[in-house]
């Protein structure tokens, strides 16, 4: 039984460098841990919730505060066990190895569904982790800002040639915690984007964020204003309250058929993320709590009418896409045959990055100090000028993105780069030039670490889509190579029983010990991506082995 | 302070070739006559600058620029050196010391102003929704020293200052300002507050509540404020009213929060002075029901053309109660109040009022309505208004009011033997009784019933003279009600009873 008499508000992590710990990696993970709840950053602190409707930082109040106790008492030889959101061990192990090791969320396959999970949940034994929830590296709304701008860009580039969307239109669902990034990489990508959302709230919070530009009830007022604003050009994000089913549809019905399609609804969690059509917001809230099970029924159901939607969408003109949310796949259980006819965004459009082992890397200051993500921002743009994107996107986010708890910078770089640009980093904190060390990580949503068939492996050249061995090879190399926290989950993204995903961290606190974890973690974990998808058959993967020298044994 | 500087080359047994940069490389020296207090700068770099006594140097390794300056400023007053290249380049290092003494209150003032030029040009663009690159505020806050981004808007607001103002000049306004604007700086955190003058007699202050306080922001914020208000309430003769944004923690958002300010001061319409309103706490306020603000003006109107300042000041109480008790939102009554101004100025002209007059007065008013900062200032402001619109009526009506007197006593001449009221007669003319009463005496200097009296007197005397009718039908058709009645009022105003009157009468006969 939860004791909410432990619970925290306003959960800040420490800022500066000075240690409160017994080493900076045990440092790192407790400011990480408590950034995640930040109110800044996460979506609802006072349940442990950081995003994605019930993607949690720690099992319960009592966990947290046990594991905060356990970092703080942590040696520099020891290494500290959670599983799913709860410490349940220490054991000496040595300085090289990581301190803290996470799994979450996982259940044996032939039990892994939210039946079983939820079953698993109310007793108190299981979290749902989802991606970087429960192992310490979300960093608010940047992280999936970037990665759904550069979909649009993507797409934009298949579609006309250009990264430049001004003009176009683009129509999408969600603006919760990860979702809430699409109104402003729409606008980042200069198209015109209406995101349709059936919590009012959600979108005047993005609105205050400064994420979100207008808000509309009615949707002819919106579509007014995205055919004023598409014909001048004027890039813009607009947020529509209402239910994505109905919208949908009726946008198609109406014939104002949009450039680019796709979705980020909580549709992953029928019960506690995705609302049904057909009542109000607060209907279905009442009901969620009153009948789940009904709940769920009209969820799934309102699921199809969505999928139903888009794929009239499609067939109209609009380039359409999943993005992740699995929601084909409920849609197709519900009888929607052709619900995969609109690919994921990753066959899409991001594999042939992750063939060179590029992904969402991410980094955040300890010292709490933007100017110290500035200084790196720029030894970015110096490293890498000749990556036009890159150099946008840094532009761009420090001039459009707020930030959210400590500072971070996410971008794209891949094999080769990483761990160029973090020794650089390494030494940027040894000589004083950053106040404090600088924490390394990245999304599970990366070139190597997840198997995913609804989405990050769908459709893979040699059908190895749900071959599950590459996030659990992924974390052992990690773990090998002395990251400094590893985590192996279930479920992130798109739900129970589709995906196996797993993270590491790294942090650079200027020693020589650091710049030698740098060199293996950050050249293995981007490593596991070009092998995978060399292992797949993907002959830019295999060029990039070649180019780069990744050994990899039987390279045909 | 003077460095002197010596050109010796005799002492040096040596040439060495001179660097063109600053750093030049200067030889040993062989000979030297020996002086108290002369410091060899040793080869060590890091000894140059732990000279703190010596009056004479002798240069003896590399230095820099900033090195020669330091030791001017430690009291150097003989530097031996080798080239005159470098001596000028010592005098003129020499020289812009000088001159950076003599501007040192500039240079001073410089750097005093640049800090709070940037704090104010933050502020503004802050509060008017200008700045929008996060990187850019971030780095102009560091600039303007803040230690944190505010993310609330209070609107301080120095009560009944126009009225304060009235007739006094710029220099005493900006006194006032001052004064208030020093209390204020005296309560606040320097680095953490911004601080500008919003309007003639508001300042917005942009303070960054607390993380820890996100929960209890509204709370805080008022906490602050009540601080503030205090302490101005305490060390000047002022008090002010402060309006309070919702908290905004992206600072692009900033001008929200100061346009709620703005708007939760407007409330102060409906209280008193020296309060604090946080925008939490404004109820969204429908706008009063047009036509019951029509009925209202019209109840006003009715009275006021007539002349009766009485009745108008109840109706316009009546109206302001209204007002105060029906949640109108304050922008739209100020506009709503222009309209009324308007209803009531083409009321007067109707009513005779000479439109010269009265078109500068609604103008006047209507721009003093602004002003105003309650609904008591505005009803005594409405009720000077209508007593000015009287006057003008009285006097342009003068004519047509006498003409209107003019009628009444004639009709009284017809008619002094019916039943007359004033109500009556007053009807008949469209004035109020009560004016009509005023007129008649003013016109006639006689009341109304004293003048109907005399009148009724005056025919019943012809009447009595005639000898043709009895006392009793002199009384009915003079217009008394009973000849009791009339004999009694005979007897009064002319001291003798209708009898002794006619007697006499027949007896100079």
């Amino acid at each position: 039984m939860e004791n909410n008499s432990l619970k925290v508000t306003n959960i800040r992590a420490p800022r500066g460098n000075e240690l409160t710990c017994k080493g900076w990696v045990q440092e790192a993970a407790m400011r990480m841990l408590m950034n995640n709840l930040d109110p800044e950053v996460a979506e609802n602190p006072d349940d442990l919730v950081v995003y994605g409707g019930i993607g949690k930082a720690a099992r319960n109040w009592e966990s947290y505060h046990a594991i905060i106790h356990e970092l703080k008492e942590l040696e520099n030889d020891e290494t500290l066990l959670i599983q799913s959101g709860k410490p349940v061990g220490k054991f000496r192990t040595h300085e090289h190895a990581p301190r803290v090791l996470i799994a979450n969320s996982n259940i044996v396959p032939a039990f892994a569904n939210w039946d079983y999970f939820n079953k698993l949940d109310k007793e108190g034994l299981m979290m749902y982790g989802q991606m970087t929830a429960g192992s310490w590296i979300y960093i608010g709304a940047q992280g999936i800002l970037q990665g759904t701008y550069l979909s649009f860009v993507e797409a934009g580039k298949k579609l006309y040639g250009t990264p430049d969307l001004t003009g176009k239109f683009i129509l999408t669902g969600g603006m919760g915690g990860m979702s809430g990034a699409q109104p402003l990489a729409g606008k980042m990508a200069k198209a015109v984007i209406l995101v349709v959302e059936v919590d009012r709230a959600r979108i005047e919070r993005k609105i205050k964020e400064g994420y979100c530009d207008y808000i509309e009830e009615d949707l002819d007022a919106a579509l007014a204003k995205v055919k004023e604003l598409t014909e001048k050009g004027e890039p813009a994000s607009i947020g529509l309250v209402g239910n994505c089913a109905d919208v949908f549809q009726a946008i198609h019905d109406k014939g104002f058929i949009p450039d680019i399609v796709t979705d980020q609804t909580s549709a992953h969690d029928p019960v506690n993320g995705y609302v049904p059509n057909g009542m109000t917001y607060e209907e279905a809230l009442q009901l969620r709590e009153e009948d789940p099970k009904k709940y769920e029924e009209l969820s799934l159901a309102t699921m199809a009418a969505h999928v139903r939607a888009m794929l009239d969408l499609q067939k109209a003109g609009a380039e359409t896409f999943d993005y992740g949310n699995n929601i084909r796949q409920f849609a197709k259980e519900q009888g929607v045959e052709n619900a995969f006819d609109f690919p994921g965004f990753v066959p899409a459009y991001l594999r042939p990055l992750f063939c060179e082992g590029s992904g969402p890397f991410r980094w955040a200051a300890l010292s709490g100090d933007p100017e110290d993500i500035y200084k790196t921002d720029a030894l970015a743009k110096e490293m890498f000028a000749h990556d036009e994107a890159l150099v946008n996107w840094i532009d761009m986010a420090q001039k459009m993105v707020k930030w959210q708890g400590l500072p971070a910078r996410i971008c794209w770089l891949g094999y080769g780069d990483r761990h160029r640009f973090a020794l650089k980093v390494n030494e940027m904190v040894a000589s004083g030039e950053l106040s404090a060390p600088i924490v390394f990580g990245r999304d599970h949503l990366d070139s190597g670490s997840v198997a995913s068939p609804n989405r990050e492996t769908e459709a893979m050249k040699d059908g190895s889509d749900a071959v599950a061995d590459w996030p659990l090879l992924n974390a052992l190399v990690n773990t090998s190579g002395g990251a400094s926290w590893v985590s192996l989950h279930h479920g992130g993204g798109v739900g129970m029983g589709y995906s196996m995903h797993a993270g590491q961290v790294l942090v650079a606190d200027g020693t020589e010990a650091a710049a030698e974890r740098i060199n293996r973690v950050l050249v293995s974990d981007p490593g596991m991506g070009v092998i995978r998808h060399a292992d797949a058959g993907y002959s830019r993967a295999l060029e990039v082995a070649e180019e780069r020298g990744v050994h990899i044994p039987m390279k045909k | 302070m003077e460095l002197n500087l010596y050109h010796l080359p005799s002492l040096y047994t040596k040439m060495l070739p001179i660097s063109m940069e600053k750093n030049i490389r200067l030889r040993e020296v062989d000979l030297l006559p020996q002086k108290e207090g002369i410091l060899f700068i040793p080869n060590d770099k890091q000894l140059v600058s732990s000279i703190s006594v010596a009056k004479t140097i002798v240069v003896m390794d590399e230095y820099c620029e900033q090195d020669v300056i330091w030791w001017f400023h430690q009291g150097v007053e003989r530097c031996y050196m080798m080239d005159h290249c470098w001596e000028l380049e010592v005098t003129k290092l020499q020289y812009e010391e000088e001159k950076k003494k003599k501007n040192a209150y500039r240079i001073a003032l410089q750097e005093k102003f640049s800090v709070r030029a940037m704090k104010e040009s933050l502020a503004y663009d802050l509060i008017h929704g200008r700045a929008k690159n996060i990187r850019e505020i971030w780095e102009r806050s560091k600039l303007a020293q803040l230690t944190a981004l505010p993310n609330t808007v209070l609107l301080v607001s120095i009560d009944h200052f126009n009225r304060l103002a009235k007739n006094k000049g710029i220099y005493w306004k900006n006194n006032l300002r001052k004064e208030v604007l020093y209390v204020i700086r005296a309560q606040l955190p320097f680095h953490a507050s911004l601080i500008v003058l919003a309007h003639e007699h508001q300042f917005a202050i942009l303070l960054p509540l607390p993380m820890e306080e996100e929960e209890n922001s509204r709370e805080y914020a008022m906490k602050q404020a009540v601080i503030l208000q205090k302490a101005i309430a305490k060390e000047t003769p002022y008090t002010v009213t402060i309006g309070i944004g919702n908290r905004y923690d992206d600072p692009r958002n900033i001008h929200e929060s100061f346009k709620e300010s703005e708007y939760a001061h407007s409330y102060s319409l409906f209280t008193d002075e020296n309060m604090v309103i946080h925008i939490q706490d404004v109820e969204y306020y429908e706008t009063v029901s047009y036509d019951e603000l029509k009925t209202k003006v019209h109840d006003i109107i009715s009275v006021f053309v007539h002349g009766d300042m009485d009745g108008a000041k109840q109706a316009c109480t009546a109206l302001f109660l209204y007002v105060k008790e029906s949640k109108v939102e304050p922008l739209i009554f100020r506009l709503q109040m222009i309209e009324m101004l308007s209803t009531i100025s083409e009321a007067a002209i109707q009513h005779g009022a000479n439109p010269k007059q009265i078109m500068p007065l609604q103008i006047k008013y209507a721009k003093k309505m602004y002003e105003m900062e309650t609904l008591r200032e505005l009803e005594e402001m409405m009720i000077k208004m209508l007593t000015q619109y009287i006057a003008s009526i009285r006097e342009t009506n003068n004519e047509m009011t006498l003409r209107s007197v003019q009628i009444v006593l004639q009709y009284m001449e017809e008619h002094y033997a019916s039943d007359i009221s004033l109500d009556m007669l007053a009807n008949m003319v469209e004035l109020s009784p009560n004016y009509l009463s005023h007129l008649f005496k003013q016109t006639t200097g006689s009341s109304f019933v004293d003048y109907l009296t005399e009148l009724r007197l005056k025919k019943s005397k012809e009447l009595l003279r005639e000898l043709h009718f009895t006392i009793y039908e002199i009384a009915e058709k003079v217009g008394f009600s009973s000849s009791q009645y009339f004999s009694r009022v005979f007897k009064q105003v002319e001291g003798m009873t209708p009898t002794t009157y006619r007697n006499n009468v027949l007896r100079g006969r």
